[in-house]
């Protein structure tokens, strides 16, 4: 621990050093927004009556009196300011669970991809001629298949491997020796996190629940990534390319390891094989499996191929940067106003207690996001239920910005042990957190945060914590490396925006004004200049 | 000073009492007990259970038992056989009802740790280790093999012997009995759980605790009355239920007697037809 810290600090400069995008980023937030709102009046067909009470009326030069246009409400024009900037943080907790681990994960492939772009720039040598355009389209092919999905694998392993099945294995406290499956860096489609132990040692010392939920957190860590990196996009409402291939290898990697279950699932193999096994067998399934390697693959493809994030990614890395040379795009998402945006999405969650859908919904409002999700279990194992909702960014200010999470979740039991046979009754629970961002420096260069994660959970199965109750203490340093907010804060600037109502209350509190100041009997005005 | 709107104010306060309402109403909707059993301290020492057995099977239930599962037969007689399991003993009687096959439910208490090699075992073929699967009943709702029971502490495996009856072989977790090697009915400790199948589960709990001063277990229902803790236990169970894990098998009070230690010779008849308890030092 004492040598991670000393290297974080050793690399701090080379890591907060804002990313100086390819192009200009693609997202509505960043593109100017267009003055339209100036009403035009041709003043030469009436004159203002200076003795007129109401002063806005207008008095067109046959006498008759006109009221005044109302102006159209103004658009809110949104300016992203340095707080709403997405944090890239590096959280520590003790002992370092999967949640935390998959956001410094995150962190470290926006820095390698950020590296890998500075050295090997998405285009060169122009991009005018219909030639170079070609060769620029083979240069990046040669580059995204031979340098970033190597790069993305590796990361994944980390990801997978060190925080997913080893701190799953940290905190069931187990002391049989285990090994990693070396990363394939050419099958840019195959799997990498893979845990192998001896199976008559490890069996003995832990539950099959637990072993399953060991095999599973590869899987566990890559739906985490998967759900953070979509609600970046939403927040920021630009994908950039290293992320759209990130999030492609995990589900790549996701699908090809589910696909490939055989018909007799056998413990060795994969982990979603191995997950399959254990978990059958602690719900006392042996010769014929309650869920069986065919359902897996249905579900699990279903949920999949209805992800538009999976899309997203592939026209992101296959059109918009192999084709194209941008490496950043608007989210497609769908818009419901100014600003306002929203996507839903279905994932496959591999728990302890079974397989879990969870439908989920990201709402956006400039850079404030509200995601709600649930977790319906499918029974075929033990009856479980939750939900929760997130909001990122839903306070900030120049100093700090808040995240929070709030969860609930109703299961039945977790098995401990299984010589021993301990169970953990769970019933009803839930967990909130709340995550602050708190600006160290305002540099445009070195935007360093320091982030504390705090808040509590009970005991109970949720995703990236620990099983037992425990608080959640997480601290670290967060960078927002995403240079996409302007320096010289030319951008328009926060417009007051008034809702219909009011100015429907402004309008009655002037008519009512106007109506006191008015005298009780007014003659109407002859106009001396028409006869 | 802008005065407060009390008429505001009070709508506010009534709209969040009843959100908060709602709320607590949804919490205690999900909350149920569903932590172990928690269990009187005095144990039912089974001795023996004499149940009956269709005559004209005689022959193969015997011979099921004794090659097998591989339990050895004590005593013979020209019409009824007792073969020891663990510590206790089971005696198969003729019928002398009217029923051609009578069906039955106990538990035969395995090591902790040999669930699992136990349901092996029986896919096996048992002690004939022949292949041939001794017949399993699953669980009902989710035809699980190991049966789970979060709530007892315990798991299980079903079988069925030559007469029908179900027999339950149970891994308790709070009993440490932890044997290693390879499974045989050598591992069998005890009969540990009989159901007893009554017309009136509260009268026959009322005679047991007075006669045999066993208590009753908390939270098990009227229509499932449990006696005893892990070491030992009756299931009281109301005529027509259905027994678990099957979802087809109904209980019926067939002609029982059961020996448990007791100092004092005692015989409690429960309510209904044949079923006795009766007492051995």
């Amino acid at each position: 621990m004492r040598k991670l810290l000393l290297l974080l600090l050793i690399s701090l400069p080379i890591i907060s050093f804002a990313q100086q995008p390819a192009r200009n980023i693609v997202s509505p937030d960043t593109v100017k927004p267009k003055r339209s709102d100036s009403l035009l009046v041709d003043t030469t067909d009436y004159w203002k009556d200076t003795l007129n009470p109401i002063k806005d009326n207008k008095i067109w030069r046959d006498g008759e009196v006109v009221k005044p246009v109302k102006p159209r409400p103004k658009k809110k024009k949104f300016q992203i300011r340095f707080s709403d900037r997405i944090e890239y943080a590096f959280m520590l907790d003790y002992p370092l669970t999967t949640g935390a681990g998959v956001e410094t994960s995150l962190l470290f492939q926006k820095k390698i991809g950020a590296w890998s772009d500075s050295l090997l720039p998405p285009y060169f040598g122009g991009d005018s001629t219909q030639a170079q355009r070609r060769r620029a389209r083979i240069y990046r092919a040669a580059k995204i298949f031979l340098i970033d999905a190597p790069l993305e694998s590796i990361i994944m392993a980390t990801q997978q491997d060190f925080f997913g099945h080893m701190a799953r294995m940290r905190e069931f406290e187990l002391k049989s020796k285990y090994t990693f499956r070396p990363i394939n860096l050419i099958s840019f489609w195959k799997p990498v996190g893979y845990i192998s132990f001896d199976p008559l040692k490890i069996e003995t010392e832990a539950s099959r629940q637990q072993l399953g939920q060991i095999a599973s957190a590869s899987l566990e860590a890559g739906g985490i990534a998967s759900d953070l990196l979509a609600m970046r996009w939403m927040q920021r409402k630009a994908v950039f390319y290293h992320e759209a291939l990130h999030n492609l290898r995990l589900q790549l990697s996701g699908l090809s390891e589910v696909l490939t279950v055989s018909k007799n699932p056998q413990t060795g193999k994969s982990s979603a094989e191995d997950w399959m096994y254990y978990t059958n067998r602690q719900y006392g399934f042996y010769s014929e499996y309650g869920y069986t390697a065919g359902n897996m693959k249905r579900d699990y493809a279903i949920a999949t191929f209805t992800n538009p994030n999976l899309y997203t990614s592939l026209y992101s890395v296959f059109y918009n940067y192999l084709i194209n040379g941008s490496d950043s795009m608007r989210t497609p998402a769908f818009k419901i106003g100014y600003g306002k945006y929203v996507l839903p999405w279905v994932k496959y969650s591999f728990t302890p207690l079974g397989p879990e859908w969870v439908p989920e919904i990201t709402l956006t409002r400039h850079r404030h996001v509200l995601n709600v999700y649930g977790r319906i279990g499918t029974g075929v194992f033990a009856q479980s239920y939750g939900g929760g909702i997130r909001l990122n960014n839903f306070l900030r200010n120049d100093f700090v910005s808040l995240n929070a999470h709030v969860a609930f979740w109703n299961q039945p039991y977790l098995f401990k042990n299984w010589v021993n046979q301990e169970i953990l009754t769970i019933g009803t629970g839930g967990a909130a957190t709340v995550t602050g961002y708190f600006k160290l420096t305002k540099g445009w260069h070195f935007p360093i945060s320091a982030v504390a994660q705090l808040g509590y959970k009970t005991k109970g199965f949720m995703e990236g914590e620990v099983w037992q109750a425990a608080p959640i203490i997480r601290v670290g340093l967060s960078f927002a490396l995403d240079k996409d907010f302007e320096e010289d804060y030319n951008y328009p600037q926060y417009e007051e925006i008034k809702t219909k109502k009011e100015l429907k209350k402004e309008a009655s509190e002037a008519k009512k004004k106007a109506k006191a100041k008015a005298p009780t009997k007014t003659q109407p005005r002859q106009n001396p200049y028409v006869k | 000073m802008r005065c407060i709107n009390n008429k505001r104010l009070f709508k506010l306060i009534t709209f969040q009492k009843f959100l908060l309402i709602v709320a607590l109403g949804f919490i205690i909707s999900c909350k149920k007990n569903i932590d172990p059993l928690s269990f009187p301290e005095k144990e039912v020492v089974i001795k023996e259970l004499i149940i009956n057995g269709n005559q004209d099977e005689f022959f193969q239930i015997r011979s099921f038992w004794e090659n097998t599962i591989g339990c050895d037969v004590v005593n013979q007689t020209f019409n009824s056989f007792t073969i020891k399991i663990g510590n206790s003993l089971l005696t198969f009687k003729p019928n002398t009802t009217t029923i051609a096959r009578p069906q039955y439910h106990f538990a035969i208490l395995i090591p902790s740790n040999q669930i699992e090699n136990c349901l092996a075992w029986l896919k096996n073929g048992g002690k004939k280790k022949n292949g041939e699967e001794i017949q399993l009943w699953r669980g009902g709702e989710t035809n699980a093999e190991i049966i789970q029971s979060p709530l007892y502490n315990s798991s299980s495996v079903y079988f069925a012997d030559y007469g029908g009856n179900i027999i339950e072989l149970v891994a308790r977790r709070n009993i440490d009995n932890v044997e290693v090697g390879e499974f045989s009915s050598e591992m069998f400790k005890e009969i540990n759980s009989v159901s007893m199948v009554t017309k009136e589960v509260r009268a026959a709990q009322d005679l047991i605790s007075e006669n045999l001063g066993y208590k009753p277990v908390d939270r098990t229902t009227s229509g499932y009355k449990v006696m005893g803790n892990a070491n030992g236990l009756i299931n009281l169970v109301v005529q027509n239920r259905i027994l678990p894990p099957t979802t087809t098998e109904q209980a019926y009070p067939y002609e029982m007697e059961l020996v448990v230690q007791n100092p004092d010779s005692i015989v409690v008849s429960l309510p209904g037809y044949f079923v006795k308890i009766t007492t051995r030092p």
